[in-house]
Order: structure tokens, then sequence, then C-alpha cells
């Protein structure tokens, strides 16, 4: 008889931990991103600060100044929807992976140049939080590349409206897919979702 | 697909946005020349020196003494001097406290010869700004400039003496930006000043500052390094 999952694996296949994430991550992009929307200006004099982009390369600068602050929108409201979920994460993670090293050394820069502990250091980083402390924002945004990551290989599509607009209902369909959390249930081993973990109907094809 | 998908829609909102960023504007172009000297040739400090105002003489009226250079204020990161320098070591010529409140309450200001440019934001502008200054946002410029250059030509071959530009003053470049800008859209750079220490310094010091549009005659007499209190009557 197999081991009952852990506390963590049934928790996770509820769902209710990644939709928990998914409404943090997306509404903290929601808001960060509007807000540097509806003050461009502001945002591009704070992404000049970090010296990524040459003056040289200025048209570059507001091609991203102009435009990421909706892609963050878009992003929100995608996690929030449930909706091309791990394309999303990936933009999400990229983003982080651009702008967490950049906030780093601006960080430090200012740690040795006004010789201050770095966890007393702050400044306003331009994500659209107004001044923050950088010990806090850098926590931040490391909390939200692994809720990024855990949407990313999370294959579940519990509290998705992904599947009510565009994928296959499910049970219906070609592809077989478990009744409790719509996981497609082909070419199994046993009849167990490996998803939720739902006893399958013996009519699932699975391995031989 | 989503980065596409939010850069299609960013580019869209951008467009509609009624502030939203050129995209085909350099906010960022490569500074002109110091004052007084071909391209490519080391600033002449000296020079620029002499045409900074510093203590330099009274103008037309005025008490005849006058308090010493105010220290920086505690919220000021830079001195005055060091502001000056560095204006002075960017090519600009500086304008030094003292000689703008001279400047301000000299009967010339109140007849267009000296013009107060201020380079921030509608909102900051709006929040508070030098009493009769025109508000020149640099990356609007478009929206603010005819006022600005329609002011500084009075009359046929007639242009304001000097034309003084501020933002929040210290580390700030947008008077430094708009000071070039208005050196591109034909001011005579001999005439351009750039006011150092900026409305913070300004306000810090108890000056005077007018709230809404220009000329609206809201005039607030703020306290030393404090905030303003509000007086219904301008200040004389």
């Amino acid at each position: 008889m197999k081991d009952r999952p852990g506390l963590l694996m049934r928790a996770h296949r509820t769902g209710v931990p990644l939709l928990l994430c998914r409404l943090a991550i997306g509404g903290l992009f929601i808001y960060m991103g509007i807000v540097k929307a509806m003050d461009p200006v502001t945002f591009l004099k704070l992404i000049r600060e970090y010296d990524m982009v040459s003056d040289a390369f200025w048209w570059f600068l507001n091609l991203s100044v102009a435009t990421l602050p909706w892609i963050e929108t878009l992003c929100g409201l995608l996690l929030i929807l449930g909706v091309g979920l791990r394309g999303t994460a990936l933009v999400v993670m990229v983003m982080l992976a651009v702008f967490t090293p950049a906030i780093f050394v601006r960080g430090l820069s200012i740690h040795n140049a006004e010789r201050l502990a770095l966890c007393k250091v702050y400044f306003d980083c331009g994500c659209g939080a107004g001044i923050v402390n950088f010990c806090w924002k850098l926590a931040e945004n490391i909390a939200v590349f692994l809720g990024s990551l855990l949407i990313l290989l999370s294959r579940s599509p519990r509290f998705c409206l992904r599947h009510h607009l565009v994928g296959a209902p499910v049970g219906s369909g070609p592809e077989p897919r478990c009744p409790e959390c719509g996981y497609r249930v082909q070419g199994l081993r046993e009849p167990r979702c490996p998803e939720c973990g739902k006893a399958l109907d013996r009519s699932v094809p699975t391995r031989t | 697909m989503v980065g596409v998908l939010g850069l299609v829609i960013g580019l869209i909102a951008n467009t509609a946005n009624p502030n939203g960023l050129s995209l085909t504007r350099n906010y960022y172009p490569p500074r002109k020349p110091p004052v007084g000297k071909p391209h490519g040739d080391k600033p002449d400090l000296e020079s620029q020196r002499e045409n900074t105002i510093r203590h330099g003489p009274a103008l037309q009226t005025g008490p005849a003494t006058r308090p010493p250079p105010p220290a920086p204020t505690q919220d000021e990161e830079l001195t005055e001097d060091q502001i000056i320098d560095n204006l002075e070591k960017a090519g600009f010529q500086a304008i030094a406290h003292q000689t703008m409140v001279e400047m301000y309450e000299d009967p010339f200001y109140k007849d267009g010869l000296y013009l107060i440019v201020d380079a921030r934001s509608e909102a900051l502008y709006q929040k508070g700004h030098i009493p009769g200054a025109y508000h020149l946002d640099y990356y609007y410029a478009d929206r603010y400039v005819d006022a600005v250059m329609k002011a500084y030509h009075i009359a046929d071959g007639v242009t304001a003496e000097k034309i003084v530009v501020y933002c929040n003053g210290g580390k700030c470049e947008d008077s430094e930006l708009t000071a070039d800008y208005l050196q591109k859209q034909g001011v005579d750079p001999h005439k351009v000043f750039i006011y150092g220490l900026g409305f913070t310094g300004w306000k810090a010091r108890g000056m005077p500052i007018e709230t809404g549009d220009r000329n609206s005659g809201n005039i607030v007499e703020s306290a030393p390094d404090n905030g303003g209190s509000t007086t219904p009557e301008a200040r004389k």
C-alpha cells in the first residue's frame, strides 16, 4: 500500500498555497506596475540612476520605461486569473533576475559611500514602492522569485481561468483528465491521479 | 508570448497616456559646450567664475546691508559652494542664494527683465514655487516652452537680461537639463543661470512661495527649515 502523501504535498494538492502565491505576487505586480505606468518620468529618472543602459542607447531606455510597467501589470493580471501561468512566472523571474542584482549593487554602493550598515540603507529602487529598506527589498524579491518558481514548476490547473477560456473542460475531449483537478492522466502506471491523488476510474487508459 | 503581448499593450498604453514618454526623444542628449568656449576646448573656469554670480555687485535696489551667506540646512547634503562648483564644472553659470534674493526683490524682476524658471514637475510647481516663476517641466517641455520663450523675447531685438532656472536643488539635474534645453531653443547662454540651492533651499531659508498657477496671488510665508504657514495677502 502506498504511503499517504506528506502534509506539504497534501496542502499543495489542494491548490490553495499556489493560489495564495499567485494572488500575492499578482496583486503586488499590478500595484507596482500601475504606479510606475502613471508616472513614467520618475521611473525613467530612477532607472537611469542604475547606469544599466548607456545614454547612447536612450531609445532602449525609453522603450523599457514605457513598456515595463505594463508588462508587470499584465503579468499580475494573468497570475491572478490563472492564464498562461508558467509563461507569466517565467517572465516575472527574468525581470527579477535582472533587477535584483542591480538593486544589490546600488545598495552596496550607497553602503560604501555613506558608510551605513547594509540593512540601514534606504533608497528609492524604482519598483513603485517608494523609498525602501535595502534588506527588506532583497528579501521581498527573493521571496517573489521563489514563489514564481513554484508557479513555474507546478502543473496544477486548479483555480485557473485558462481551462474555462481556452483549454478543454475536465473530463471531455480525447485526452483523459482527472475529474478532481483536471490533470492529464493518460499513460499512468496506476489508476491514481499523480497531481491530487484521486483514485481514477479503471476505464482511464494506463501504461502497460 | 506574455512578454510580447505586454510590449504591445505597453506601447499602446504609453501612446494613449497624456503623460507617456516620447519614444523618439533623447531626454539626456550630449550637453552644449561650456559658456564662452568652442566645443572640445577645456572649460575656462576662471572666466566662468567671473560670470557666476556668487556675492557679486548688488542689483539695483535693496537694503544696504545683507546677511552673510546662509549655512546649509540639516536636510541639505551639499553646501552652496559645493553645488556652485559642481555646476561650474558642468559648464553652467550658477547663482548664489543671496544674489537670487536680490534679483527677486529687484523691480526688474516684476518688469520681466529677469525671468525665473521652475524646472520641476507640474505637481510640485502647483504645490509651491518661487513667486512669479515660469514653469518649464523639461520632460514635457513642448507644453511650456512657448510661454517662456515669449517672456524671454520682450520686444523686437530685446530679450530678458537673465533667466534663472531652478529645480529641487542639491543633486537634482532637471535645472541643468532645462538650462541646456533653453540654450538649444536660442536663449543666449550668457543669460542662463542656475540657482543651485533650488526650491528646497529657497523654502528652507524662509522665502515666500506661491502656490497654484503663476501670479495666482496665493503667497505662502514659509518658516525657515519648517513647513509654511498661510497668509492670505501677497508679500509686498
